[in-house]
């Protein structure tokens, strides 16, 4: 059973990815619904529910933007809940968690929910503003001509260091074998493919190898690295980084600029390893049990507005798969190099592809790091 | 007839889940998660085949047993003093132990990551006071969890030893003095056997639910301590390898049984010694 998942992001995706990291993309014309739509199973169109239930990331979604919604749609309870990672939320929908609608998988996840048919197709008639997404995000490789998924916004997985207690680290590999200058003070992702993704490129191999040998010897770096780790976390950082808890930290690019928006402001800079890193999408998709799948396409084209994605990238500090969407944005964030990285720091990334087998021996090395 | 309702909820929250784990734990867990009903020998063996798992189990319990004797070291006294020395204060000091609780107990956890951190006024008041240079340096260590333990578990061991110290018959310890003997050997002779069923009790409150401890370690350990309830938990939510995460579970059980065992022996051997006294 080692079904591969998944095609990469292409070669085409990547560097229009970066064309349009650079700012320098025409916009394609851009037909609604000729990339999209499956004829079957699609989701019922009809009056909008009177509730709706978003399961999300923490902090991932504007309040302001969110009560605007809110506003438009008075008639409309909007529940939300949130989760720290993809696989919590696959576990807790395998679980049989009812009555959620909108989730937020990153791209390899939703590749893995379309196969296990938890995701509905969508109904592009009731999501008009999808026009606005940038062709190149239209027919990702995880899911083909975009059937189950839209974008919501994409970003990059690196390492942020507070500049007044540590110099400044290039790459992976001296983030993990530095780790005697920050002892105690270091935190990872609590995420077995970022933290084990991170120590194969730390040792020049593939973010997405299934080698034995290559992942014995990721597993290496990390026990050597473990004595020095103060914590495993995925949504403590940003508050760690701002007391002085920890000085370095492994996560996600928007987490870290979000953290230069703070008053006061922690000197902490954002760092994408000269190794690479992984380049991520994190989409919007309704499940295949959602009960108010109407209100659930009206929630998504809310957000797809490109001014309304101005006011979210102020808050997530995310890019989003909207060129338009950069006129609506303050020059501080549409000319920041951290969420629109040049194209030269995007080209060592890569996305996520999970293999059954791969994702096994990453939990396995991950566990054992976090017993050691 | 009468015992329906209680066998109803006997076989809905005690048999029904139990059983889910057992069967769980001989079959196959699915890709990404789920499960193959397919027959599975193999998540037993797995358990003892990486001695991670082993050393996961080990560090579990040292910790249950450490925490549990620091519940005692410092219940003890606490309760001693209520039983005896509270006088018309006592029941302000006992509601004083149970008020904290109306809190929730991940609130109450994470008030200690605030008060420990190393920007926190716990570090700032030691730096006023020139007692501390530099870091405090406390927050994500083994003795962090300890202090979160002995902090959330205290009344679990205080109350069963305070209930005991009160019943203890004060006539006794005169009678001990009377007859020469000194107050320690009066506290050790008399009431720590008369008080040891109330201190078998507390300890045991405190032990079980402590080798299923998964929150302290989580917030107050950081990196440092990995307890075989965080393992289970990933084992089941990140890993998706519910039939070796129930495999986990049931091990848990079986070390509990014999471990409840042993306290069932000791308890009788102390209540005969309350009895022949």
């Amino acid at each position: 059973m080692s079904r591969p998942f998944g095609s990469e992001l292409s070669r085409r995706e990547f560097l229009a990815m970066s064309a349009l990291a650079t700012g320098g993309l025409a916009l394609a014309a851009c037909g609604v619904g000729s990339t999209s739509t499956a004829s079957n199973s699609l989701a019922p169109v009809g009056p909008i529910e009177s509730e709706l239930s978003v399961y999300n990331w923490d902090q991932y979604l504007s309040p302001d933007d969110l009560k605007a919604f809110k506003a438009k749609y008075p008639s409309l309870k909007v529940n939300t809940a949130t989760y720290a990672s993809n696989e919590d939320m696959l576990a807790k929908i395998e679980a049989g968690a009812k009555g959620y609608d909108v989730v937020v998988p990153t791209g390899y996840m939703v590749e893995i929910m379309i196969a296990k048919k938890l995701l509905m197709s969508l109904d592009y008639r009731q999501l008009p503003n999808f026009s606005h997404v940038d062709s190149i995000f239209r027919d990702p490789g995880y899911d083909p001509s975009s059937k189950h998924s839209v974008p919501k916004d994409w970003g990059t997985t690196g390492f942020g260091v507070r500049t007044d207690k540590l110099t400044l680290m290039s790459t992976w590999k001296d983030f993990f074998s530095n780790a005697a200058q920050y002892k105690g003070k270091v935190s990872v992702l609590d995420g077995a493919t970022e933290v084990v993704g991170m120590a194969l490129k730390a040792n020049g191999f593939s973010y997405n190898s299934d080698k034995d040998s290559e992942l014995s010897k990721a597993r290496d770096t990390l026990l050597q690295f473990k004595p020095y780790v103060g914590k495993i976390t995925s949504t403590d950082y940003k508050a760690d980084l701002t007391s002085g808890n920890i000085w370095a930290a492994m996560g996600w690019n928007g987490d870290f600029e979000a953290l230069t928006g703070q008053t006061p402001a922690p000197p902490v800079k954002y760092v994408i390893p000269s190794e690479g890193a992984e380049l991520w999408i994190d989409c919007w998709a309704i499940l295949a049990s959602a009960p108010h799948p109407v209100a659930a396409h009206t929630f998504i084209n809310f957000f797809l507005d490109p001014k309304i994605q101005g006011q979210e990238i102020q808050y997530t500090y995310y890019a989003q798969a909207e060129s338009e969407a950069k006129q609506y944005m303050p020059d501080a964030i549409r000319n920041d190099p951290i969420i629109f990285p040049s194209a030269d720091s995007l080209r060592p990334l890569e996305t996520r592809k999970a293999t059954p087998g791969g994702q096994r021996a990453r939990d396995q090395i991950f566990a054992e790091f976090k017993a050691a | 007839m009468l015992l329906a309702p209680a066998a109803v909820w006997y076989v809905a929250f005690f048999v029904a889940p139990l059983g889910f784990i057992l069967v769980f734990s001989f079959l196959t867990s699915a890709d990404y998660g789920g499960i193959d009903y397919k027959f599975n020998l193999g998540n037993y063996p797995q358990l003892l085949k990486a001695p991670i798992y082993l050393r996961i189990f080990l560090n579990t319990i040292g910790m249950a047993f450490t925490g549990t004797a620091l519940c005692l070291v410092v219940g003890f006294p606490l309760a001693y003093f209520l039983a005896t020395r509270a006088g018309r204060w006592k029941n302000v000091f006992l509601i004083m132990l149970i008020v904290p609780f109306w809190t929730s107990f991940l609130t109450r956890t994470y008030a200690w990551l605030i008060l420990l951190s190393d920007s926190g006024p716990l570090a700032h008041v030691l730096r006023q006071a020139h007692l501390l240079q530099g870091d405090l340096g406390f927050l994500y260590t083994y003795k962090a969890v300890l202090m979160g333990v002995v902090y959330n578990y205290l009344p679990l061991m205080v109350f069963p030893l305070y209930v005991s110290l009160e019943r203890l018959d004060k006539r006794l310890l005169e009678a001990a003095k009377d007859l020469g003997a000194g107050r320690l050997r009066a506290f050790w002779r008399i009431t720590v056997p008369l008080t040891m069923p109330g201190i078998l009790t507390g300890c045991l409150l405190v032990f079980i639910p402590l080798t299923g401890e998964y929150v302290i370690p989580a917030i107050l350990g950081g990196a440092k301590s990995y307890m075989i309830g965080n393992l289970i938990g990933d084992e089941f939510v990140s890993a998706h390898d519910w039939a070796f995460g129930s495999a986990l579970g049931m091990a848990v059980i079986v070390l509990l049984m014999v471990l409840i065992a042993i306290y069932f022996r000791l308890a009788r051997r102390a209540t005969s010694a309350e009895m022949s006294l």
